[in-house]
């Protein structure tokens, strides 16, 4: 008797516990994603009935069972029946097995998968001769692949209706059927997500025939249904799958420009900061440890390949306990495994620029990934510039990236390095043919190394270690020529701990224990004057000379922190309390920071859910130091609170509101008393209102409404006037939408529209004799506004699939109607005349994308 | 390509030039000498331009400590703020011990910390800033600071001298219209001061037309500058305006005739 295979794809049917139809597919909308298939770790052998044994039947049993989080099987349905002896025997035997449990957003999960048992009799040649085939017949044996990708497809049906035959693909997408009658047979196989496939192959006696199919895929699902999957513990997570990081139109297929379409996220102009919720530094992190900076050249490019994102998730706040170090939010990229079914990978080009990603095994244990980018805006320079302004460049813009990935299972035991590095440069120099020569630079750099070991010695209990180096080298230089030029060089080293020990305490509660440390060696140096604080305006000028300082220092801090939190479900209520504990070590100071998540299942389809947390945030390097800080101050404090529900309104439509309230306090400000020049004397509050309405991915549409309504104000210090964030962005409406006319057909469109920013006015200006410049004076902070920003954007995307690769073109078109959106104001050399800055004209990009 | 975007747009053309005199404009202060002894004397001058060459009136006030830009030239305490007499474009201050008898006064406040917060001795000098509010007749109204630096010691900074200008490599005389020539102020070396980190000092220039175009007259500042002439024949004026970065100022003038 053979084990015939499994089948990991999942079905969509009832678990223990029992599924919620109307359970949305993420509780932040969202669907969840199996991270790894259930592979069958004890095999149970069926006792061969010995009725059928006598009577020499053999057969298949066809059953449909669910795997639990703890890899048990329960649920067993008969979905194709050999008989009843044979039946009770397959399922005896099935119900012993134990499986490593699916692992659903990396989190152990059940599923739902199709199994078949195969009852052979083993016969001794020398003792009962094979009688031979009263029909001539043969073998038909295969794979199905998907078409363009030649990803294996599992748990697929193949039928020969002529024979009344059906057989299910393995998970390397393999079938076989054994005494197919000499002649030609009809293969049908049907699958809604996939082209229909019917063709003829011709069985040749004795001979065994082999199949190689490519099936088109037609659907955006991915086709895996998860059932049973863990319930989101936090509150105000919001989570893109790779489907719709790609294919947003304005973002070029880039993942992390995607978020800026979430609720929550304030529009940014040019910027590689991430401004959530109105104030407070925000964080990208990679597998849970910090990136240096997100974006290439002020939000122009993420710096890691989104074609190694498997998940973003956003936290605008309320983030859990696992972070710190943040008042604001923080988005978390997780990259996913290596492909181990065959090489593969991807070039593709654009505009901008062009990458890759090659990936596959190296051997049954180990996987690897290399991705790289890079921008031609240096090559293609010359064709719209003339060779005056050209000349100019010393380095034109340029930015590369480069990810490197190996990873390796044995048994209980995952390891994954990961090395990946990051570089920007620009240089422009104004030559006069002397020794003035001015000229401005602008370069950052950074690059790593991590590992990773998470070891699961059972079912219960799972530890997740890791270590991260990363070494950033940033700096700017602006040469005015015949004097001393102005310039900012940093160098910082940051080592990151991260340890997470998971515990399954009981089917009820679950207890994460964990340290997240980091160790900063850094230097910076330069002359510089006083970078701006938040409010404080830069217009347009050269600074005056008395406000440079020179320094060089060095500052090495060691900040380790230990977390803590619980999930416990009671019912239809889950809690999460948790709680963390930071030392800084540039500021010498404990923070403890307790937090609290609550969900409430109100109705199946409804949930209501609040959060409450504290949070802290260490000064920046620049805050402390003598020349431009205070040594003596301290960190920032928020408290963040969120309250809503989300509501699942049919199976592809979901409504997420949040109401959410933000105080910040001890915000380090400027004062007027050059020996001190900080302090952490502000306050200020944060609340409005995020509402996220979305489809998910169905056959041919997705897309989603987010709009957030916020009103974010700060005191600068004790009975100063309230004054507006920098970022307050009253209203945030963005429309995104994609539809799949035909298979190889996608058009989808973005629309935007959000408040103008706060600005600054200036009232008038001095003449400073000594400078040759004149000098704003500035009105009330914030006390003015840029008018309404709106956007329209589209994008065609059209696929040519082959059987071993695809090749995809898309159109992207930014800025559709050519609106001259104000960004910002420039004044004249007396700051008696003015004029508004106008964002990005429409820009079509057309790109290209070849895979395998 | 966003940020190459905002440094090509900051070449806008839709604001004025800075070096086109089209309206009324104070183009220095000229102090001298532009660093003082505590016991010393100053006389400032305002050089500054009207096209229209309407009457000009002058305010003038003096504050003995503050820091500058970083305070936006707000007077650390207004007691040591005041008027000073006279409305035209020249002032002649005495910080002796009959004027304002700044060293009895250093020893009564101590030192002054300067922008950076470091205490200024006398002997590391500290600024005393003039502010200057200059009223055209045609209602244009400008508001100018100068620093006038103190300082017990020697050598004392001295203003820039030049030796008048060439076009072209030659000694000035009649260009053509609409021709584009190149104007350099002509600098001795030999009358470069030696900085305060001991090398030559270095000077930031400015130049000014009131007619024609000039190219790269700000952006980089430089002795030579491109100069396009007007395309009607006539008299026209440029200006340069050469600062030390330590109070030194100096300004020249040439008349470039533009013949048919």
């Amino acid at each position: 008797m053979t084990r015939l295979f499994v089948l990991a794809a999942a079905l969509a049917a009832p678990s223990d516990p029992p599924p919620d139809e109307s359970e949305p597919s993420g509780s932040d909308a969202s669907s969840p994603v199996v991270t790894k298939t259930p592979e069958l770790t004890t095999f149970v052998e069926a006792e061969y009935p010995e009725s059928a044994r006598a009577e020499g039947r053999v057969g298949t049993v066809g059953l449909v069972f669910t795997i639990q989080a703890d890899g048990t099987v329960t649920d067993i349905e008969v979905s194709s029946s050999a008989g009843a002896d044979l039946d009770a025997a397959a399922v005896a035997a099935v119900t012993q097995f134990v499986f490593s449990p699916a692992l659903i957003d990396d989190e152990p999960g059940a599923v739902r998968i199709r199994y078949d048992y195969a009852f052979t009799l083993e016969t001794k040649v020398e003792e009962v001769p094979i009688p031979e085939p009263e029909i001539p017949s043969g073998v038909l044996r295969g794979q199905l692949l998907e078409r363009g990708t030649r990803a294996p497809l599992p748990g697929m049906e193949i039928r020969l209706p002529a024979l009344g035959s059906e057989a299910f693909t393995d998970a390397e997408g393999r079938f076989e059927f054994e005494a197919v009658p000499a002649g030609t047979v009809t293969i049908i196989v049907r699958d809604p997500l996939y082209a229909e496939l019917e063709d003829e192959e011709t069985v040749m006696t004795g001979q065994a025939t082999e199949v190689t199919y490519y099936l088109e895929r037609t659907g955006f699902e991915d086709g895996i249904t998860v059932v049973g999957r863990r319930p989101k513990k936090q509150v105000v997570r919001r989570t893109l799958t790779i489907q719709e990081i790609r294919t947003i139109p304005g973002t070029q297929g880039d993942a992390l420009k995607v978020i800026q379409n979430l609720p929550g996220v304030a529009r940014q102009v040019i910027s590689d900061e991430i401004v959530l919720r109105g104030g407070g530094r925000s964080q990208a992190f990679v597998d849970q440890h910090p990136i240096p900076l997100a974006f290439h050249f002020g939000g122009l490019r993420s710096t890691v390949s989104s074609g190694l994102i498997e998940n973003i998730d956003l936290y605008p706040g309320n983030f859990g306990a696992e972070y710190g170090r943040l008042n604001g939010g923080i988005i978390e990229i997780g990259l996913r495994s290596p492909r181990t079914d065959g090489y593969h990978g991807f070039i593709e080009a654009d505009f901008f620029d062009a990458g890759f990603l090659l990936e596959g095994p190296i051997d049954e244990h180990w996987s690897f990934a290399v991705a790289g980018r890079r921008s031609y805006i240096d090559q293609l320079l010359p064709l719209v510039l003339d060779a005056e302004i050209l000349g100019n460049f010393n380095t034109a813009p340029r930015y590369y990236d480069g990810q490197v990935l190996v990873e390796g299972k044995y048994g209980r035991h995952t390891v994954r390095a990961l090395g990946l590095f990051s570089s920007d440069l620009l240089e422009i120099l104004f030559p006069r043919g002397d020794e003035s020569d001015t000229g401005v630079r602008f370069g950052q750099d950074w690059e790593g190394a991590r590992l990773e070991w998470t070891f699961r010695p059972d079912e219960r209990v799972r530890n997740e270690l890791s270590v991260s180096y990363l070494q950033q080298e940033s700096g700017f230089g602006v040469d005015f020529g015949g004097g001393p030029s102005v310039g900012l060089d940093v160098i910082e080293r940051r080592l990151t701990l991260r340890d997470t020990l998971n515990l399954e305490l009981a089917d009820w509660a679950k207890l994460r224990v964990g340290t997240d440390s980091e160790l900063l060696l850094a230097n910076y140096s330069g002359r510089v004057p006083a970078p701006p604080r938040e409010g404080e305006p830069s217009a347009n000028g050269k600074p005056n000379e008395d406000i440079f300082r020179e320094f060089d220092a060095d500052l090495d801090a060691l900040s380790p922190s230990l977390w803590s939190d619980v999930e416990l479900e009671f019912g239809a209520v889950t809690l999460l309390p948790g709680v963390r504990v930071d030392y800084f070590g540039g500021t010498e100071d404990f923070e403890a920071q307790p937090r609290l998540a609550v969900r409430y299942k109100l109705q199946p389809a409804t949930t209501l859910k609040g959060a409450v947390g504290l949070y802290a945030e260490p000064p920046s390097p620049d805050e402390t130091s003598d020349e431009f800080g205070n040594p003596d101050i301290g960190p920032e404090r928020s408290v963040h609170y969120s309250l809503g529900f989300e509501r699942r309104l049919t199976d592809a439509l979901s409504v997420d509101l949040i109401g959410f309230y933000k105080t910040l306090d001890d915000l380090i400000t400027s004062v007027d008393d050059p020996s001190v020049q900080v302090r952490n004397q502000g306050q200020g509050r944060a609340f409005g209102l995020e509402l996220l309405i979305r489809h998910d991915l169905t056959e041919r549409f997705f897309g989603w409404i987010a709009y957030t309504l916020m009103r974010s104000e700060r005191e600068d210090e004790p009975g100063a006037d309230t004054r507006p964030f920098d970022l307050d962005q009253t209203h945030n409406l963005i429309v995104v939408g994609q539809y799949k006319i035909t298979p190889t057909w996608v058009v989808g469109l973005r629309f935007r529209y959000v408040t103008g920013n706060p600005t600054t006015p200036v009232t008038s200006a001095d003449f400073d004799a000594d400078e040759g410049t004149f000098v704003p004076v500035y009105g009330a902070v914030n006390s003015d506004r840029l008018p309404a920003f709106h956007q329209l954007d589209l994008r065609v995307d059209k696929n040519w699939v082959f059987d071993t690769w695809k090749l995809t073109a898309y159109l992207d078109v930014q800025n559709v109607y050519n609106r001259e959106n104000p960004e910002g104001i420039e004044y004249s050399f007396d700051y008696r005349e003015s004029v508004t800055q106008a964002g990005l004209p429409i820009i079509p990009s057309l790109g290209l994308r070849g895979e395998f | 390509m966003a940020t190459l975007t905002l440094l090509l747009g900051a070449c806008t053309d839709k604001l004025p030039d800075e070096w086109e005199l089209t309206e009324y404009r104070v183009l220095a202060v000229v102090a001298e000498p532009p660093e003082i002894d505590p016991d010393g004397e100053v006389e400032l001058r305002v050089v500054d331009l009207d096209p229209d060459g309407e009457p000009v009136t002058y305010e003038w006030s003096l504050c003995l400590f503050s820091f500058g830009s970083a305070t936006n030239f707000a007077c650390v305490d207004e007691r040591l703020d005041g008027p000073l007499e006279g409305d035209g474009p020249t002032m002649r201050i005495d910080f002796g011990p009959d004027g304002f008898d700044i060293r009895n006064l250093y020893e009564r406040f101590g030192p002054v910390p300067n922008a950076a917060g470091v205490p200024q001795t006398l002997e590391d000098g500290f600024d005393v800033f003039v502010h200057i509010i200059s009223r055209a007749s045609g209602g244009r109204v400008e508001s100018t600071y100068k620093r006038v630096r103190i300082r017990d010691g020697d050598p004392l900074n001295t203003n820039p001298v030049f030796h008048g200008f060439t076009i072209d490599d030659e000694a000035p005389g009649p260009v053509g219209a609409d021709e584009r020539v190149e104007i350099k102020l002509v600098i001795d070396e030999a009358d470069r001061e030696l900085d305060t980190d001991g090398t030559k000092e270095s000077y930031l220039y400015r130049w000014y037309a009131t007619a024609g175009t000039l190219e790269r007259a700000f952006g980089p500042p430089s002795n030579t500058v491109d100069y396009t002439t007007p395309e009607e024949p006539g008299t026209y004026s440029l200006f340069v305006v050469a600062r030390d970065r330590r109070g030194g100022t100096a300004l020249e003038q040439i008349e470039i005739t533009v013949d048919p």
